[in-house]
């Protein structure tokens, strides 16, 4: 290990390979089959298409949010990270509330005269377009 | 290759005590860059979804009736090849760590794998929107016109306008017939298996109906036989009177804006794939000669769940509400 002395941070360790980073034990193929049950559930949940739009774009933006988290938690290690790591995806978490709550305005009711387009299809067979 | 090279990259006994980060934290530099670049990558792709925010709010109609008409078979089968790979390269960052050479290779074989596959099934994808929904050169128009002989007759024209006069249109492509009730036909509404079962009816235009003087009578010439190949990738030219249109979309990604949030997430989601492909070949060439970076891997693996992470949040947004 010359390396170390090289950059005279160390002496050398007693040892000639580096000892493994530690890692952690995870049911890798688990946290698969669950992410293919809610991907399921996601589908299942788009077909039946309740009433409310409001509910449809709510329950699959929550199995997503929940599939997120099943990813960021077990195969990004995140459960097993530090403070460090936490801070850093903290603040684009954070950023991201802020962003959505500053498109609240613009989402609103107010707007939706400006944006409006009429409906594509033209049950009483107008044109669309006047040459 | 004689013997797996086992190369940690940073380890704490080696550079402590680091006056920049050793303050009793063992996160790696490595793995504090890789997550500050994935917090740029999450404003990056907020600031996209933000767009598509406002703009479904604007036009929600709009955004379910064409989400309705996307393929939710290939996008299904692209979020589950992404998990999958997912978790091979999961498997992939801890056989890396175990200094298991056979099992890394393999896994990142498979990650591999996935990942043309996704970008496979997202070109089959790409591709029909080409086909039918076609805009990315020059004017594109999707026309529905009364027949000029049989009044209770439409078609649906799809093609480029390659000239047009005060009185008609003349589009190259494709033109489907429809029945008298469907005035208000919408190409963009109908799904890809809706026009493969209709192609049987497409018509192709004939050489002597180009280019005919008489505009006002120059309307497209009924029902007949189809001539050749009527899937021809050239089209034929139709002239269609203007006062015949019924409705005239012009369409492509920058006039829909459901499909410039479509293409523009999609598509950018597709650039980080194939970034992801880059780092993996060749940690997958580097395992093959013999040499394990497991903490090169492990990054590798958080840039690859991340964009698996973000499909996540595609796949409903653009596919299924």
């Amino acid at each position: 290990m010359t390396q170390a002395n090289v950059h005279g941070r160390m002496p050398e360790p007693a040892h000639g390979i580096p000892e493994p980073i530690p890692h952690h034990v995870v049911n890798y193929l688990l946290i698969f089959f669950a992410l293919v049950a809610l991907t399921i559930i996601t589908v299942l949940v788009a077909l039946h298409r309740f009433d409310n739009e409001m509910v449809n774009v709510l329950l699959a933006l929550l199995v997503a949010t929940i599939k997120a988290i099943f990813v960021a938690r077990y195969f990004m290690h995140l459960k097993f990270e530090g403070k460090l790591i936490y801070f850093i995806l903290c603040v684009p978490l954070a950023l991201t509330v802020l962003l959505i709550c500053a498109l609240i305005p613009d989402v609103g009711r107010g707007i939706h005269h400006v944006f409006h387009a009429p409906p594509l299809v033209q049950h009483d067979a107008q044109p669309l377009t006047h040459y | 290759m004689s013997e797996t090279v086992l190369d940690h990259g940073y380890t704490p006994q080696e550079h402590a005590p680091d006056p920049v980060i050793g303050h009793g934290d063992p996160t790696s530099p490595g793995k504090v860059a890789i997550w500050l670049f994935l917090a740029s990558e999450i404003m990056f792709f907020i600031a996209i979804l933000g767009s598509y925010i406002v703009l479904r709010s604007g036009s929600p109609h709009l955004f379910s009736e064409h989400a309705a008409a996307l393929s939710k078979k290939l996008a299904g089968a692209n979020t589950l090849v992404l998990i999958f790979s997912s978790l091979t390269m999961a498997l992939a960052v801890d056989a890396s760590h175990k200094g298991d050479r056979k099992r890394v290779v393999i896994c990142l074989l498979i990650t591999l794998i996935c990942a043309f596959g996704f970008m496979g099934i997202k070109a089959v994808e790409y591709q029909s929107k080409v086909k039918i929904f076609p805009g990315f050169h020059g004017e594109h128009h999707s026309i529905v016109a009364r027949d000029e002989t049989a009044k209770d007759k439409f078609w649906c024209y799809d093609g480029h306008a390659t000239a047009e006069d005060p009185a008609s249109i003349t589009i190259h492509g494709f033109r489907m017939p429809l029945g008298p009730h469907d005035a208000d036909f919408n190409l963009h509404l109908v799904s890809e298996a809706y026009v493969e079962e209709h192609q049987s009816g497409m018509s192709a235009g004939d050489e002597g109906h180009k280019g005919e003087a008489d505009a006002a009578h120059a309307e497209a010439k009924p029902a007949e036989p189809p001539h050749g190949d009527s899937t021809s990738k050239e089209g034929f030219d139709y002239k269609i009177t203007k006062a015949n249109i019924n409705s005239d979309l012009q369409y492509g990604p920058w006039k829909n804006i459901f499909y410039s949030c479509y293409f523009a997430l999609t598509g950018i989601h597709g650039l980080h794939v194939i970034g992801g492909i880059i780092p993996l070949s060749i940690l997958l060439v580097q395992a093959l000669r013999g040499k394990l970076f497991p903490a090169g891997t492990e990054y590798i693996g958080l840039y690859w769940h991340f964009v698996d992470l973000v499909w996540i949040f595609l796949f409903p947004l653009l596919y299924l509400i």
